[in-house]
């Protein structure tokens, strides 16, 4: 514990000890703190997850002194709990987010309590000006610094940074009832249970899809823009706004026949993998750097590799340390009533998988009992 | 005067405590961990036969982590102790 003479000098502390992720944080004094845990039922000492790679654990008491410093409320704290259980799950592989290539998870919440804790959901999606998912996003960013040397100088090796990392990487899957087949359910869990999603991206894209208003013809435009990026394979979020998800509610298709068709039609071929540079192996200094440089051969227009699908099995380079890995789409609601634009994320491509997984509400079943 | 909580956190065994440096490679066992990443092992050799030109020592182990992103299996660890090595390197790739 230590002492400040007041809230200023506190903020300029944490700056000096390098706590802070470059912005003020507020300060965690003891009041705050407990009353987080007295919020979510948590023992100081529990702990909510382990990083062994680190040597670390995450107890109750570190989360909820970088949810205070983060400016969260209380009420995000059981929220907070599942993504730390996310975040350490053996699935997620912890580890990769201090690569050379700047992944960051983002937070999906999904489920009854998007509203109640007025996570948004809607216009500006991903965007700043909404507490509950500024500061949640920005605990986790804080958490992994501050408790798992996630940090420069500590194990982040991240050629970039990720700029989602500050705190909008956390978003609401919107919970209104249209028709739209909800993210926790289709991942196994109950209408009315809540859950986090973490799921570890490159930031986002944006896909115009203004002139396209059938369920086939909206997929061929995001087929397209997925294929001509960088034709990793893994788990992609896609966040579809209200409009454009009403348009495939009410066309009876399915979340399934989305992804169905997706993985059918996002393709390309040989030729154009050459071109672009996204084909032979991982290069070095010890195959002077010509690994990925293979010429086109008569034939190359015709044969295709498939962002999902299992396809011909030459040399791909996102593939060679890529096993135990989930592929697949996940189909969000989520983004302004505008529509015109589908949002997509590349996912990591190397060891991470994405983690769900339930919020639990202590408070309100020792207030019901 | 308020009071502020620390929010970092420690080693939680305390076990990952770096061992004092060798004060040379000559006579010394070694163990090599490649984590998996392509062109590591190409490169660990070749820092094995820069060492070689300036060092006399014996490489025990040469074990490559069966997953780049998790932790190297304990038997990996079990065996680089029971075949006594006095330093591990630990190396990357790409």
């Amino acid at each position: 514990m230590y002492e400040a003479e007041g809230a200023l000098e506190a903020i300029e502390f944490f700056y000096e000890k390098g706590w802070t992720d470059g912005l003020p944080v507020v300060p965690p004094t003891e009041n705050r703190v407990w009353e987080f845990l007295d919020y979510a039922r948590l023992e100081p000492n529990e702990v909510i997850g382990e990083i062994p790679e680190r040597d670390r654990v995450i107890t109750a008491e570190k989360l909820a002194i970088n949810a205070v410093m983060a400016g969260c409320k209380k009420e995000y704290m059981p929220v907070l709990v599942a993504a730390v259980e996310a975040l350490t799950d053996p699935a997620f592989k912890f580890n990769h987010l201090a690569s050379f290539g700047s992944p960051w998870p983002m937070m999906i919440v999904s489920g009854p309590l998007v509203k109640e804790l007025g996570i948004n959901y809607g216009i500006w999606a991903l965007g700043p000006g909404f507490r509950a998912n500024a500061t949640m996003g920005r605990t986790l960013s804080l958490l992994v610094s501050n408790c798992a040397m996630g940090f420069v100088g500590g194990v982040q090796r991240g050629t970039y940074g990720h700029p989602g990392r500050f705190n909008s990487m956390c978003i609401g899957e919107n919970p209104e009832d249209f028709g739209w087949l909800p993210h926790h359910v289709e991942m196994g869990f109950d209408r009315d249970t809540s859950t986090v999603t973490l799921i570890s991206v490159y930031p986002w894209i944006e896909t115009p899809t203004c002139v396209q208003m059938e369920p086939e013809r909206i997929l061929t435009t995001l087929s397209g823009s997925i294929a001509n990026g960088d034709f990793v394979r893994g788990v992609y979020p896609v966040l579809v706004g209200r409009p454009w998800a009403e348009i495939f509610v009410k066309a009876g298709w399915s979340k399934e026949r989305m992804k169905n068709w997706m993985y059918e039609n996002t393709k390309r071929s040989f030729a154009s993998l050459k071109e672009r540079g996204r084909w032979g192996t991982m290069t070095s200094q010890f195959d002077g750097y010509g690994g990925m440089r293979q010429e086109i051969k008569p034939g190359d227009d015709e044969k295709f590799l498939y962002v999902w699908k299992e396809g011909e099995k030459d040399p791909y380079v996102f593939d060679t340390a890529a096993v135990e890995r989930q592929k697949g789409i996940y189909f969000i609601a989520a983004g302004g009533d505008g529509g015109t634009r589908i949002c997509w994320l590349t996912p990591y491509q190397y060891s991470t998988n994405p983690v769900t997984k339930a919020i639990r509400l202590p408070h309100r079943k020792d207030s019901e009992e | 005067m308020i009071k502020i909580l620390d929010p970092t956190a420690g080693p939680a065994t305390g076990k990952l405590i770096l061992k004092d440096r060798l004060g040379t490679l000559n006579g010394k066992k070694l163990a090599v961990l490649w984590n998996g990443r392509t062109h590591g092992d190409k490169i660990l050799r070749r820092m094995l036969v820069l060492l070689k030109e300036k060092y006399s020592f014996e490489v025990v182990d040469f074990l490559k982590k069966p997953y780049v992103g998790n932790m190297a299996p304990k038997e990996y660890f079990d065996k680089i102790f029971n075949d006594q090595a006095d330093a591990a390197i630990v190396g990357i790739g790409d």
